[in-house]
């Protein structure tokens, strides 16, 4: 790794700390979004050594727990291990998404494109307003955002299982982060399927595209399963949330109000960049973050197909895409003003 | 790296720069805590003076930390995913107990969903409807019996 590249990722990182350094700001840890529901049945887990099941503690009990439980069984873990109380161990896993989101998006963004565009993407990560809103709060929204670019690089680098591991996990972490996971596997599959048959590559389908397929397989397999197993049945869109339609519309200024001027402008000159062939080699990275960016752009609007729910939740998935993308606008933008101003100077030197 | 690359660098420096001042705003405004510390204090009482899984009639907010920290219930508050009726229970506690003007409504309200407490914090309460303040109906004592008090939260036994 250029040890500039190393720097630089090291600033990325201490900016995500600093600013996820606002979850010490008050006397207590945040409350808003539901924090304290995952620790009732971590705090269960720890004291009685079983999860409680068959009877959630919410709305005044007696109902199945139906929500995937693995941020609640890393929390009881880490109260369990270290003897710290719920409220630090809470805000010292907000400190702990500070630096997975940096780094995976240097990860992930470095497998798309490239060193230089993993690291600005590490860098654009904390000016998404959005993205701090959610991993500011032990959620697990927030550790499934911060795991989500990591999962993304295993689903399209890593072995067949690996991605399968990652496609499992993150399916238990949270269940939107599931939904984009597997949304983004589908795409994947269907793109790289459609370019395999347009192109007449033989086989249509390669390994990665295989990959991707058992990926969605996978996740949506995990996921009913565990409705099955929590609820007897499988109504998994017989929720509340569908029922209600719990979501607002989104429209631009949301969008650019969650998202940013900077990863916004960005991102649309990376996918002009794309577009404009400036970059040379093509394989299955441009299709991937096409992927992250259509799956995203679809769940933001899902209201528009009938579904409505969680339209504006889910920008900050869109977000993970745009991030990537913005980084390689950047240093596309850098490439581009210093090829300008070559040819500039070069042709006043003729002109003389 | 030349000059024009620098000033693009510059402008787009400029534009991070007011994301990432709206972004610390809003985390500011998420990482609030709500609850008060009087109402962290007063879950001494409830461990040392109830059984797991007792009832409090609560809001929401109040209902997630009783039940994160002491693992007893609030009538509000958790995964609504798969609550049936979710919508009138939330209804019911915001109008027919917390904002409610006739003591033995709100007391036989209580009792219907189970609660042996009330919970009523002295801020404005979200049961999923509005935030705003609590009638005094909980002044009661026929109805609502004062089993604990602070600065911040008072404790009722539902009669």
């Amino acid at each position: 790794m250029d040890r500039r590249v190393m720097l630089l990722l090291l600033a990325a990182t201490a900016l995500s700390v600093y600013t996820h350094s606002l979850v010490f700001s008050e006397w207590h840890a945040p409350t808003f979004g539901n924090t304290l529901i995952h620790v009732a049945s971590a705090h269960h887990l720890v004291e009685h050594g079983y999860y409680p099941l068959e009877n959630d503690y919410s709305y005044g009990g007696g109902i199945p727990n139906l929500y995937v439980p693995a941020y609640r069984f890393a929390l009881a873990e880490a109260v369990f291990l270290t003897g710290a109380d719920y409220e630090i161990i809470s805000r010292l896993f907000v400190m702990a998404f500070a630096l997975l989101v940096p780094l995976g998006f240097f990860v992930l963004g470095r497998a798309v494109f490239g060193e230089w565009e993993g690291v600005a993407a590490a860098f654009l990560a904390s000016f998404v307003s959005d993205m701090l809103v959610y991993t500011v709060r032990p959620l697990p929204q927030g550790l499934g955002l911060a795991l989500l670019p990591l999962a993304f690089y295993l689903l399209l680098r890593g072995t067949r299982r690996q991605a399968l591991g990652a496609s499992f996990a993150i399916v238990l972490v949270n269940q939107e982060v599931g939904v984009f996971f597997v949304g983004v596997a589908a795409a994947f599959f269907a793109f790289k399927a459609a370019e395999g048959y347009l192109s007449r590559r033989s086989p249509a389908i390669d390994e990665r595209a295989e990959t991707a397929l058992y990926c969605v397989l996978a996740g949506v397999l995990t996921y009913v399963a565990w409705h099955f197993f929590v609820m007897g049945n499988f109504g998994v869109f017989g929720l509340i949330q569908f029922a209600q339609h719990e979501g607002n519309v989104v429209g631009f200024t949301l969008l650019l109000t969650a998202t940013g001027g900077a990863v916004l402008a960005l991102s649309a000159v990376g996918l002009a960049s794309l577009a404009g062939g400036l970059r040379k080699k093509r394989g299955d990275a441009e299709l991937f973050v096409l992927a992250m960016v259509a799956v995203g752009l679809f769940a933001i609007k899902n209201d528009a197909f009938g579904i409505g729910v969680f339209m504006d939740r889910f920008i900050v998935f869109l977000d993970i895409g745009l991030i990537v993308l913005a980084g390689f606008g950047l240093v596309a933008l850098v490439r581009v003003c210093d090829g300008i101003q070559d040819r500039a100077l070069n042709a006043v030197k003729r002109q003389n | 790296m030349r000059w024009l690359a620098l000033l693009a660098l510059c402008a787009v420096a400029y534009l991070a720069y007011l994301d990432m001042g709206h972004a610390m705003a809003q985390g500011k405004l998420w990482v609030r805590p709500i609850i008060l510390k009087g109402e962290i204090d007063a879950l001494s009482w409830v461990r040392e003076n109830t059984p797991e899984r007792t009832v409090f009639v609560t809001d929401i907010v109040a209902g997630e930390m009783i039940m994160g920290y002491t693992l007893r219930e609030g009538v509000l508050g958790g995964d609504w995913a798969v609550i049936p009726n979710v919508l009138k229970r939330m209804s019911d506690v915001q109008y027919g107990i917390y904002n409610s003007s006739d003591a033995d409504a709100a007391c036989a309200m209580a009792k219907e969903y189970g609660a042996k407490y009330v919970w009523v914090p002295e801020r404005d309460i979200f049961a999923g409807y509005e935030w705003n303040w609590h009638s005094d109906v909980f002044n009661d004592a026929r109805r609502f019996r004062r089993v604990f008090g602070n600065d911040d939260v008072t404790i009722y036994e539902v009669m």
